[in-house]
């Protein structure tokens, strides 16, 4: 009787041991994506963060209250930028002064937990990023920074690569630095600032 | 019998057709075809002269563009004007646009027809890129399945006040090159 008890007890463990495994299998990777969602770069923002949302909905989000400095102040000025913590990375947000309210106008990082659908990212190079976004208008060009007889100099390390999906609408930016990327930014474009 | 056939081979030799030589697509021109150049030295350059295809150049006062088609050294190309008024009743006309598909035209790096758009966006690194979904003309986008346009812009511009300025067109179908088509737009030339 007790060999036989014995016998079902040693079957039974490994199977329970496995079940135990692939749940914990199961809730780290759940964690894992819904981590990644709110790091993911696309053209509507940065995870939770989307262009256009308004300041109050950005307060909730980022659990703080904003205090603004010159567009709360100044009725001439319609964007400032603030430097915020979102999900524990640094981020830059402008914000724009609309009619009736504030809203997100901008958002900037550097940091390498963010990347995008297609796992561009820190680190990533021009050619990925052309390779990744097929069908999307894509504007790379070198960074040209006043020279000291003030006039522009073509860099030989900095370059952006900006992609979008259409003329006009959001796009992404991505600043290069000896060819890899180095930062991004998100924001909108109009057809006549080009 | 053995300077018989030597002999034949010299004769055979001397008819085969002469290798095709590639004509180097530059920022600013098909081999010896430049961009800037007058009607009148284009004309001299293809030994022919040129039938617009809308006749405006002729006809109309002002500044206007029009094209023409023809044959530099047996490559088909459609060629572009621009007529600038520089003072009055004073013009000029200049070649601003060359477009051509065959493949005996290439780059000095080697991009021609078929040629992947990765290689291109490798072989010019340093300069402003633009790519774009559907054939990108003067006016409008050609739009259909697998079209896409790679400019390359010569920002010489950027950095000499009124300099001419030159792009360099790929048309690529399913990201292999079809066409080309070199632009200028040149800075104002005064009497």
């Amino acid at each position: 009787m007790q060999t036989g008890l014995h016998n079902l007890s040693s079957q039974f463990k490994p199977y329970v041991m496995r079940k135990i495994f692939l749940l914990l299998f199961i809730v780290v990777a759940a964690n894992v994506s819904a981590q990644n969602k709110e790091y993911l770069l696309s053209l509507e923002g940065l995870g939770s963060i989307k262009l256009g949302m308004p300041l109050v909905e950005l307060q909730k989000l980022l659990q703080t209250k904003i205090t603004l400095k010159v567009i709360d102040v100044d009725p001439v000025m319609l964007v400032e930028t603030i430097k915020a913590k979102y999900k524990d990375i640094d981020v830059d947000i402008d914000l724009i002064k609309r009619q009736d309210y504030i809203a997100v106008d901008r958002i900037s990082t550097n940091n390498p937990l963010c990347k995008t659908s297609s796992g561009i990212g820190i680190g990533s190079t021009k050619l990925q990023i052309i390779a990744a976004y097929e069908g999307y208008y894509i504007d790379a060009t070198p960074v040209y920074d006043n020279g000291d007889d003030n006039k522009p100099q073509k860099s030989k390390t900095k370059s952006t690569v900006t992609v979008k999906e259409n003329t006009e609408g959001y796009a992404i930016m991505f600043t290069l630095l000896n060819h890899k990327v180095v930062s991004f930014d998100i924001y909108p474009i109009f057809d006549d600032a080009e | 019998m053995k300077r018989i056939c030597f002999l034949f081979l010299i004769v055979a030799a001397s008819c085969s057709p002469a290798e095709k030589k590639v004509e180097i697509i530059s920022m600013n021109g098909l081999g010896a075809l430049k961009l800037g150049m007058s009607q009148a030295e284009v004309e001299t350059l293809l030994n022919e002269k040129l039938t617009m295809t809308k006749n405006y150049l002729d006809t109309l006062n002002g500044s206007y563009q029009d094209t023409a088609k023809a044959t530099y050294k047996n490559i088909a190309v459609q060629l572009e004007f621009q007529r600038s008024v520089y003072a009055p009743d004073k013009f000029r006309i200049r070649l601003i646009g060359i477009r051509a598909s065959n493949p005996l035209c290439k780059t000095a790096t080697g991009v021609g027809i078929g040629t992947d758009n990765l290689k291109i966006i490798a072989d010019y690194d340093d300069y402003h890129v633009k790519i774009q979904p559907g054939y990108a003309n003067y006016f409008q986008t050609e739009e259909g399945e697998g079209k896409s346009t790679v400019s390359i812009l010569d920002d010489a511009a950027i950095t000499v006040d009124g300099a001419d300025a030159y792009t360099m067109v790929f048309y690529l179908l399913n990201k292999k090159v079809v066409s080309f088509e070199l632009k200028a737009t040149l800075k104002e030339e005064s009497d």
